[in-house]
């Protein structure tokens, strides 16, 4: 293994497992304009709904993962429905909403360590050493090939989502202006219900992909968002692409900067980069 | 005259009868034994609740069986969570409330406890590996002390002849750290020598780089000093880099649930508890006793001895000074973790052992 | 001759924080016509087409279109047959001249009908087609003007509101925009309300005009009378008793 392809291989895999929760917080970002903080859990969501069906009731993988990503998705609607449409029409600040994500996160996290406990868990019955391909000098795991493929395939359907079909301009409109939004005849509460579904089934995949690398833990959700916040806003927030072009750069600068310095420095280094943009280029890479 | 010598003879027999009824009264009172209170600090719910309970079990089992001492012995029990807060809290309501005269902890409760065990001038307990805890006055601890169990980590990677050791460890704990420097001063006079050296905060999920920085250093063995999950992460993402150079660690692997990455490694752990404590906790408890109770099950033991041999009557305990004198007496005592020694500094000295993974289950293995 | 009333807002009423925009306002809109209104600032002006569109807090009074109450969501006044252009052009900077008029018939489903209607907009505004594919925060501010009318447009409304939409243009674009929407309402037949600053401009195409102060009507009738009376000056200069 040459140790630079290595670090190379490794930052695209970092980059794609943060770009995998910048996309649906990004998306969701986009349309309410508030940093939905509960974003994390449903990626924990996702992960424990496999870990139920496929590990303790035996369903068939596929199926499991569906209603991973089918509960997370819903979730995350409801928690719109419930809690932020409402804060929405009563004109809630960005803070009150971010405060009320954050309640949310917390009430989530705890059913989910009361439900299956604190522990760690695995999604399959044994840890998998998965299978790995070599890549020029460098080694590729098989669940890391498909999380890369997951997000090549979810920012494209993105892409088209946003820019070919109705549903994806009028998530631009909202994008853009809510008030002319509605005033044309755009529903826009029920269009940000439709991107909370999708941005946190988005998560919930998230979650389930990274549960099958290194397991599950109710907790899982925070570090996972917080990584995906600065690849968003290292990215440009709110830009789909941002999220891209955000979580690699993240993942680059994190791999290759523990090559030089200790492994310890890691959270040091991607808090760095997040003070760095903000104060140099807080609008991101790519802009809104 | 005959008037005189009635009072005279009254008075003597007022007061012959009251001293016969005093006499009397005194050989009929029963001896009012002191108590001697013991405080326990340790998670009694949650996930690690299975600790604390198998703590408070021993505790009650090891009172159970001593039977009638010279002295009585009262619990109190203060549930932590393994929440720093809330030990501190534990403490000084055991302290400033329950005025107890000794506190057993495990966890973060320890860190916390002895600075007011010294403040308190109480006997302190802690079911700890930190060097700096123990202090021989007022704070001991009872687990396999680190030197123990690096000296034989030490002893089996020399004779097995690995002189490269790649380390992979977490410095977000401090009984890791205290590890990893108790090894660099073991293998200081050694020909063995530590490669590469990774370090990580724990809840750290990808160690990809920092293994493809190790990896061209080749060691003889990697040495991880982490708990779950990172241990089984960190040998699993080890695996995938095509590396298939043994691992080790201290206790480690004793409570892994992923075992099968492990299998064939030896590692050191402290000794398994003896039979007899192990048959008495079963028959009593239903279960096989976890992990720190026959620790708690020799301190009592250990302090109960001490408190007997110090106090010279029942009515009154003998002070802290005493019984630590006392305590620093024992230097054999058959505890259920083997033959325990208390060394002048506070260290209860237990037995270490060697062990390997063999079909998934831990098995001793002759050293 | 205009003689139906198409749009009622009757006696209402709009507070924000407890501060008062409007008092028991009333103003009709008749088919075919061109109503002004105007006033100083914070009279009230751009609070009469909010609450139309939901967008303010009534309190007492109501809003009656063609005869009924309008629903109190601003989604869905829209497909009423109702467009309002807003204040300050606020065009979707990030979708192109197209996109925008594609936005703008949002309601309209046949695709060939949305095309159609998209042509239309673009010839009533050539300096649109030219720039179609241009995202539309690069266009100048009368352009955007426009691209917010023609917006509004797609739909085919029966009635249009527009809130300032002179505001911040250069009087030649400002020429330009008000003739647009005289050929609006002269050719297409719609209805138009038009809240406006520039007196002379609006007072050249409306029919009638509404003159608020303090949240008050405190003058109404024909913009010809307006053109030839001092009540305007004494209004934006040192107020008008209420009528």
């Amino acid at each position: 293994m040459d140790i630079l392809t290595q670090l190379v291989i490794n930052g695209i895999i970092a980059g794609a497992i943060y770009t995998l929760i910048a996309l649906g917080f990004n998306l969701i970002y986009g349309a309410t304009k508030f940093f939905n903080i509960a974003h994390g859990v449903f990626a924990a969501i996702g992960g424990y709904t496999v870990f139920f069906f496929f590990k303790l009731s035996g369903a068939a993988l596929v199926p499991s993962i569906l209603a991973g990503v089918l509960l997370a998705g819903i979730a995350g609607m409801l928690s719109d429905k419930l809690v932020f449409l409402p804060l929405r029409r009563k004109r809630g600040s960005s803070v009150i909403m971010l405060v009320a994500s954050l309640g949310l996160f917390t009430a989530l996290q705890a059913v989910i360590a009361i439900m299956f406990s604190n522990r760690f868990q695995t999604l399959t019955d044994i840890f998998n050493i998965q299978k790995t391909y070599q890549i020029f000098s460098g080694v590729i795991t098989r669940i890391h090939i498909v999380i890369i493929i997951t997000v090549v395939s979810l920012t494209i359907g993105l892409f088209l989502m946003l820019n070919r079909t109705k549903f994806g301009k009028a998530v631009k409109a909202i994008s853009d202006d809510d008030e002319v939004a509605r005033i044309i005849g755009i529903d826009t509460d029920r269009v940000i219900g439709y991107v909370f579904f999708i941005g946190s089934a988005i998560a919930g995949l998230g979650g389930i992909l990274i549960g099958f690398d290194t397991g599950i833990m109710p907790t899982m959700g925070m570090g996972l968002l917080l990584k995906g916040v600065i690849a968003s806003i290292v990215g440009g927030v709110g830009n789909i692409y941002g999220s891209v072009c955000g979580g690699l750069l993240l993942g680059f600068v994190e791999n290759f900067g523990v090559w030089k310095i200790s492994g310890e420095w890691k959270d040091a280094i991607a808090f760095g980069l997040l003070i760095i943009f903000l104060l140099f280029r807080p609008q991101g890479v790519l802009g809104k | 005259m005959k008037k005189t010598a009635k009072i005279i003879i009254g008075v003597v027999a007022a007061v012959m009868v009251v001293s016969a009824a005093y006499v009397h009264s005194m050989s009929k009172k029963p001896v009012v034994k002191d108590t001697f209170k013991i405080g326990m600090i340790a998670p009694l719910t949650g996930d690690a609740g299975f600790v604390g309970v198998g703590m408070k079990n021993a505790l009650l089992m090891a009172r159970e069986q001593w039977g009638d001492g010279r002295y009585n012995y009262e619990f109190v029990f203060e549930d932590d969570q393994l929440d720093p807060k809330l030990s501190a809290s534990a403490a000084q309501k055991l302290l400033n409330v329950d005025k107890v005269d000794a506190i057993v902890t495990v966890g973060h409760a320890p860190r916390i406890t002895v600075p007011l065990a010294r403040q308190h001038d109480i006997i302190h307990f802690a079911i700890a590996v930190q060097k700096d805890i123990p202090d021989g006055v007022n704070n001991f601890t009872h687990w396999a002390p680190s030197v123990k169990l690096n000296g034989l980590l030490i002893k089996e990677m020399q004779k097995r002849g690995i002189k490269k050791v790649g380390v992979f460890r977490t410095t977000s704990l401090e009984a890791w750290v205290a590890y990893y420097n108790d090894f660099l001063d073991g293998i200081k006079n050694t020909d063995i020598r530590v490669v590469t050296d990774q370090t990580f905060k724990k809840g750290e999920k990808d160690f990809r780089s920092l293994i493809a920085r190790a990896k061209p250093t080749n060691p003889d063995i990697y040495l991880i000093f982490v708990e779950t999950p990172e241990l089984e992460i960190v040998a699993k993402q080890i695996r995938e880099a095509g590396i298939n150079t043994p691992f080790t660690t201290l206790e480690g692997f004793e409570v892994t649930e992923q075992p099968e990455l492990f299998e064939g490694y030896w590692y050191v752990s402290p000794v398994e508890p003896s039979e007899e404590f192990s048959k008495a906790y079963e028959a009593r408890f239903g279960k096989r006793p976890p992990v720190c109770s026959p620790n708690a099950y020799d301190i009592f033991n250990l302090l109960a001895t001490a408190v007997e041999r110090a106090g010279s009557s029942p009515s009154k305990k003998p002070a802290t000074e005493q019984i630590v004198r006392e305590l620093k007496k024992i230097k054999s005592f058959p505890g259920a973790l083997g033959d325990l020694l208390v060394s002048d500094n506070g260290m209860v000295m237990s037995g270490v052992q060697l062990k390997m993974i063999k079909n998934g289950k831990p098995v001793a293995l002759e050293h | 001759m205009h003689d139906e009333t198409v749009l009622q807002v009757k006696n209402i009423s709009v507070h924000y924080n407890g501060v008062r925009a409007l008092k028991g306002v009333s103003v009709r809109l008749d088919r075919g016509e061109i109503v002004a209104l105007m006033g100083p600032n914070g009279a009230g002006k751009s609070s009469i087409l909010k609450s139309i569109f939901g967008l303010a807090p009534v309190s007492g009074g109501e809003i009656i279109f063609r005869g009924r109450p309008v629903p109190p969501a601003t989604h869905q006044i829209a497909a009423l047959g109702i467009a309002f252009i807003p204040q300050g052009r606020r065009v979707f900077r990030h979708l192109n001249v197209e996109e925008n008029l594609e936005m703008g018939g949002f309601m309209i489903h046949d695709k060939k009908t949305l095309k159609r209607r998209i042509e239309e907009a673009m010839d009533f505004f050539p300096v649109l087609r030219r720039r179609r594919r241009a995202k539309s925060g690069t266009l100048s501010g009368g352009e955007q003007q426009m691209l917010a009318i023609a917006r509004g447009m797609v739909t085919g409304p029966e009635v249009l509101l527009l809130d300032e939409p002179s505001l911040g243009l250069a009087p030649k674009v400002v020429k330009d925009v008000f003739q647009k929407i005289g050929e609006i309402n002269a050719k297409l037949k719609t209805t138009v309300m038009v809240v406006e600053h520039n007196i002379k401009s609006v007072l050249d195409i409306a029919d009638r005009a509404y003159v608020l102060d303090k949240g008050r009507i405190v003058a109404h009738g024909e913009s010809s009378a307006f053109l030839e009376s001092d009540i305007l000056e004494r209004v934006f200069l040192g107020g008008l008793a209420v009528k």
